[in-house]
């Protein structure tokens, strides 16, 4: 099976692959993957093959003879880089210089703003509340906003191909979550069973009212 | 040449804010690629409107679909589903949430590997540090050390020709694979790179790869999601810990 995950065969073409060996690990060791050799391999499946796009480097310098100690190798390599460094280009494309983030949850919403709570995820203990005007969210992030719903919020620069750098405050709300209707009428078939099993007769008065 | 045919935009490592950063999120099952119709997406909550107008579909055939919104890249294989943040919106967050809703969606979900993959390049202030950095990282510093006059020439390269089949070989990359200790299945890759993003830079990318349990994924298909979501805090903060520790050995040479 194909082990990167690069996905356009174009880009695939235009990328060097490399390989590196590993020491073979020890035969008791149950935790490998399904890997018959017992040997790890350079590429796992679930590799992502694009983030680096393969460093493409310059060729190595001339003259190398013999064996010798791998520290050296490495010198000689590093100073071949340098002295060949590759020459920065006019930034083409958009990127974001991401700084800070949060968690949120939404608590409230009123007709202009919002409150939520905050949690750094760095600082998972610490929750701050805050509350945001409406106008920061897109309309079809409003169209998201009730009480419960989650967010992040990024903040950092965005660097446009133009050369402009902008500081930048983003609310993603979050996607998705809503429930299939496979899903619904398992989990509703599921509530309903518990519902079900309920002895209403042994439960107490306090139940019995909920 | 390779390197007439790539087109990307290298950033000088001093004009570099930050890391540059790159999140994806790879799962292995059964995929049918023509499922991640714009209709779909938007009926399930996955799309809002909003993205509609910056929707582009690379590829949509049986074999391979190919998806690129301005926050997220996605390609869809019988075997794969690979879900990558982008640089204009480098959060991670976004991602996971969209291949999560993406997978409850897939008809007969049968989950056999998962990857949480973070790609990290750091700005560097030359590329001695980049070399120092692979000594530290497989212990080889030896007698000569830092100090080695950097005008010196030296005749010999370190590795051998492996039986003549290679030609002046260098050691370009290091690669380094791990056990798992959190009672699942799977290893954990480590890769030191020269960047290419970032010049001079360090890239750094680490796999948590995970396997499905054979023993229980008859009766649990989709165990694997539950790395996604119940088990994302951890496989984030094992990602961010390696990064601090190869930052330690970089900032150790400074």
């Amino acid at each position: 099976m194909q082990t990167d995950s690069v996905p356009a065969a174009s880009e695939t073409a235009m990328t060097e692959r490399r390989k590196i060996a590993f020491e073979p690990l020890s035969e008791s060791d149950a935790s490998l993957s399904s890997n018959d050799s017992r040997v790890l391999t350079g590429a796992p499946d679930t590799v992502s093959a694009l983030g680096n796009r393969i460093a493409i480097l310059p060729d190595p310098p001339k003259a190398p003879t013999s064996n010798a100690d791998t520290i050296r190798g490495f010198r000689r390599w590093s100073r071949h880089l340098r002295r060949t460094e590759q020459k920065p280009v006019i930034q083409t494309e958009e990127r974001f210089w991401l700084l800070y983030k949060w968690h949120g949850q939404v608590l409230s919403v009123d007709s202009e703003t919002f409150e939520a709570e905050l949690s750094d995820p760095l600082k998972p203990d610490l929750t701050e509340i805050a509350t945001f005007q409406k106008t920061e969210l897109s309309a079809s992030n409003i169209a998201l906003l009730r009480p419960g719903a989650t967010f992040y919020w990024f903040v950092g620069y965005r660097d446009f191909p133009n050369g402009q750098r902008k500081r930048e405050s983003d609310i993603w709300m979050k996607r998705g979550g809503r429930m299939e209707q496979r899903k619904y009428t398992e989990e509703l078939a599921a509530v309903q069973n518990i519902w079900r099993s309920i002895d209403w007769s042994t439960s107490s008065p306090a139940i019995r009212r909920t | 040449m390779v390197e007439a045919r790539v087109s990307m935009t290298l950033i000088p490592a001093a004009t570099a804010l930050t890391d540059v950063l790159g999140y994806s999120i790879v799962l292995v099952g059964k995929f049918v690629p023509t499922f991640i119709q714009p209709s779909m997406l938007l009926q399930n909550g996955l799309l809002t409107e909003s993205d509609l107008s910056s929707l582009n579909y690379d590829l949509m055939m049986n074999d391979l679909s190919v998806l690129r919104l301005p926050w997220l890249q996605l390609s869809v294989e019988r075997e794969k589903l690979s879900a990558m943040s982008t640089l204009a919106n480098p959060a991670r967050e976004p991602v996971r949430d969209f291949v999560l809703s993406l997978a409850e969606l897939v008809a007969n979900p049968r989950f056999t590997a998962l990857g949480i993959n973070r790609d990290t390049h750091i700005p560097i202030n030359n590329l001695e540090e980049y070399s120092a950095l692979l000594e530290r990282l497989i212990e080889i510093v030896g007698d000569e050390g830092a100090s080695q006059p950097i005008d010196h020439e030296i005749e010999d390269f370190s590795f051998p020709d492996w039986g003549g089949s290679l030609h002046k070989p260098v050691l370009r990359s290091l690669a380094v694979q791990s056990h798992r200790d959190d009672n699942t299945q799977g290893m954990l890759t480590v890769r030191v790179e020269p960047s290419t993003r970032i010049s001079p830079g360090v890239y750094i990318q680490t796999n948590d790869h995970f396997d499905a349990n054979p023993d229980t994924i008859d009766r649990e298909p989709d165990q694997l999601l539950d790395q996604l979501s119940s088990g994302w805090g951890a496989a984030t903060a094992r990602a961010d810990r390696i990064i601090g520790y190869v930052k330690e050995m970089l900032n150790a040479d400074r």
